[in-house]
């Protein structure tokens, strides 16, 4: 199935030519989880990521369907 | 901080200042002082501008030691924009440098009988006062180049523009930061105003010769301030994120979570978004020789604030944080960061708070005075502001007087004064602290963003009214205390994260002043300083009716998630029941 992927801040320098905000199309199983992204795009899944699916608060252990969209986020703050 | 210098504006033959010792207000500091003195001296019913209001500035208790990002100052007064009281935080050096002169608070009184505008300069030798009528109608980047040519630029300055003068609602009080620029304003609910109806245009704050406040044990002040400093470092946000990209890196995160109010609170997500971000802000800063990793106080590790450059290189202003571009930028439809950086200049020359000057433009679009995305109108509208013109009169008195004479319905503002970037219908947890906040919307009263939105400080749903009245009691509570200490209120990050780095901070304030305080100590005061606040404002005729969102936010879905704000009037009312 295909997702729609983006990273924003510093997790762009994880991913080769990748742009913060700016989202690619992945192909991954079927019921594939966000950590499975996450191993599959070689994103340290032990830092204390904000993960947003389709806008929505979500987990690393999260299932995900066609069509989502999954963003990344590094820790952040500000105010 | 033995001492409390009282200045009568309106006295007989000119301003008289006062000396006394804290007496009854002992052992307080910053917002916690600034409440206390209002609390107790100011009658509630008096108007915000006339005799009877005090301007009261404080250092908070650990402001003026080697303790690492304890420079915020909190500027106390009724509020002229909410009409209760009000406790705006500021950072720049007035703090450090005020405190270190040995100053627990400067109290100005009175109404001055003549038109004339006054300076104060303090140093250790004392406080001079003097009238000088070629300051007024100065912006404050003018002011303190004009000032710097008498003090120098080794002072802190604390100034008002224009708007103060005109005694405008929006009008704030600005600090000069580590580079001596008018950068860092106490800019909510118009404490500006109240120092132009003092008839003071500057403060002027010499410590030249005074050595840091000396800890009642100092080698246990330096052993937890090490552990202060290690915590804050070790933590992602406040030891790395902030420091990389400043405050704006919320604007993507807000925009992804559907929560960044864009076009006057109309949507959720803004189309320009990723063009006015703080990953874009940061880069653009490192191009054109600026700045994105700076402190705006001496002492600051976090460093979230930066030095923004024209497309020539050239300074014009601090690095706009994440408040201001989104209520310059998203909410009024504006992608450019450089009009957005040019309203960030004007408003901090002219002297008006960043975040209800973009409310405000944004209402007047929403009015039909400009279109949505119009740069070039919003700058106009702010530069009517410094002119005084009707208009600009209109405009510099927020977004709610604005609203009523132009006749919209849909402005966002709780008690008049107007929300910050955050829309409660998708943050929840905020919606509820913007609600009951004695000091009107305000998101820095209990920043429940933290949990709904960013993971910090356990994690409650952002869309859900589950949870969030026990979240933001627990944060206004928590704030109160912060804000009392001088600690810049990021430190909040690491505290709610990490238990050792809360136990640092309380080992501080014990080492520092002999004390035995725990946590729950730390909590009394937050819980003292509301109920002083609110008692204030109940006295001033507010009730439980004024702790209300606006009808809309109950009434209208917010794209993309078509959600309304879901916390009931009945649970409101129990944020101060504890």
């Amino acid at each position: 199935m295909k997702i729609e992927f983006v990273l924003y801040a510093s997790l762009t320098q994880f991913v080769s030519g990748s742009v913060a905000g700016k989202p690619i199309t992945l192909e991954i199983p079927d019921k594939a989880t966000v950590n499975h992204v996450l191993h599959m795009m070689a994103i340290p899944s032990d830092m204390a990521l904000i993960l947003l699916i389709n806008g929505r608060s979500g987990t690393k252990e999260h299932e995900l369907s066609e069509g989502d969209r999954l963003a990344i986020f590094p820790p952040i703050a500000g105010g | 901080m033995e001492k409390i210098l009282r200045v009568d504006m309106g006295a007989e033959g000119g301003p008289k200042t006062t000396l006394v010792p804290p007496g009854e207000y002992a052992g307080l500091g910053g917002r916690a002082l600034t409440s206390a003195i209002v609390s107790k001296e100011v009658p509630p019913l008096c108007h915000a501008l006339g005799e009877e209001n005090k301007l009261v500035i404080a250092p908070g208790l650990l402001s003026g030691t080697i303790a690492a990002n304890s420079g915020r100052l909190s500027v106390g007064c009724k509020s002229p924009l909410t009409g209760g009281i009000k406790e705006s935080n500021a950072g720049g050096m007035a703090s450090q440098t005020l405190a270190k002169l040995g100053y627990a608070a400067i109290v100005l009184e009175g109404k001055p009988k003549t038109d004339n505008l006054y300076t104060i300069f303090v140093n250790k030798g004392g406080v001079k006062i003097e009238s000088d009528n070629t300051l007024k109608g100065l912006g404050n980047y003018a002011l303190i180049e004009k000032l710097k040519a008498k003090y120098g630029d080794k002072v802190s300055y604390m100034s008002i523009g224009p708007a103060g003068e005109m005694k405008l609602a929006a009008a704030s009080i600005a600090c000069t930061d580590m580079e001596c620029r008018p950068t860092r304003h106490a800019g909510r609910g118009g404490t500006g105003a109240v120092m132009g109806s003092k008839g003071v245009k500057a403060i002027i704050l010499d410590d030249t010769g005074v050595s840091m406040r000396p800890p009642k044990d100092a080698e246990k002040f330096k052993e937890a301030n090490k552990r202060w400093v290690d915590g804050l470092k070790k933590h992602p946000v406040t030891g790395e994120g902030l420091a990389a990209y400043g405050t704006n890196v919320l604007t993507n995160i807000l925009n992804e979570a559907g929560g960044y109010p864009t076009h006057n609170f109309m949507w959720g997500r803004f189309e320009g978004h990723t063009k006015i971000s703080g990953e874009t802000e940061a880069a653009l800063e490192k191009e054109r020789g600026g700045n994105p990793t700076h402190g705006c106080h001496r002492g600051c590790v976090m460093r979230c604030s930066g030095i923004y450059n024209d497309k020539y290189g050239n300074y014009l202003t601090k690095q706009p944080e994440y408040e201001t571009v989104w209520a310059h930028g998203g909410n009024c439809g504006i992608d450019d960061l450089d009009t957005i950086a040019m309203l960030d200049r004007l408003d901090d020359d002219y002297g008006v708070d960043t975040i209800e000057m973009g409310a405000t433009i944004g209402v007047a679009m929403e009015a039909g005075l400009a279109k949505f995305g119009d740069g070039e109108a919003a700058i106009n509208f702010v530069k009517q502001v410094g002119k005084g013109t009707n208009l600009g009169r209109i405009l510099g008195s927020g977004a709610a007087v604005t609203g009523k004479v132009f006749g919209v319905e849909r402005v966002p503002v709780v008690k008049n004064q107007a929300m910050p970037a955050y829309d409660p219908r998708a943050v929840q947890g905020i919606g509820v602290t913007y609600a009951t906040s004695p000091m009107g919307a305000d998101h820095t009263a209990g920043y429940a963003v933290g949990s709904n939105i960013l993971g910090i400080g356990g994690k409650t749903d952002a869309l859900s009214p589950e949870g969030q009245v026990d979240l933001s009691r627990n944060l206004q509570i928590a704030t109160a205390a912060v804000d009392s200490t001088g600690m810049c209120l990021f430190i909040a990050f690491a505290v709610l994260d990490q238990p050792e780095t809360f136990q640092a901070l309380i080992d501080m304030i014990n080492a520092f002043y002999g004390l035995n305080l725990n946590g729950d100590d730390v909590a009394a005061l937050g819980k003292s300083v509301l109920k002083n606040e609110r008692e204030f404002n109940i006295k001033a005729g507010f009730t439980s009716a004024h702790d209300r969102l606006p009808g809309f936010f109950s009434r209208d879905a917010l794209p993309p998630h078509n959600i309304k704000f879901k916390v009931t009037d009945a649970e409101l009312d129990q944020v101060f029941n504890w």
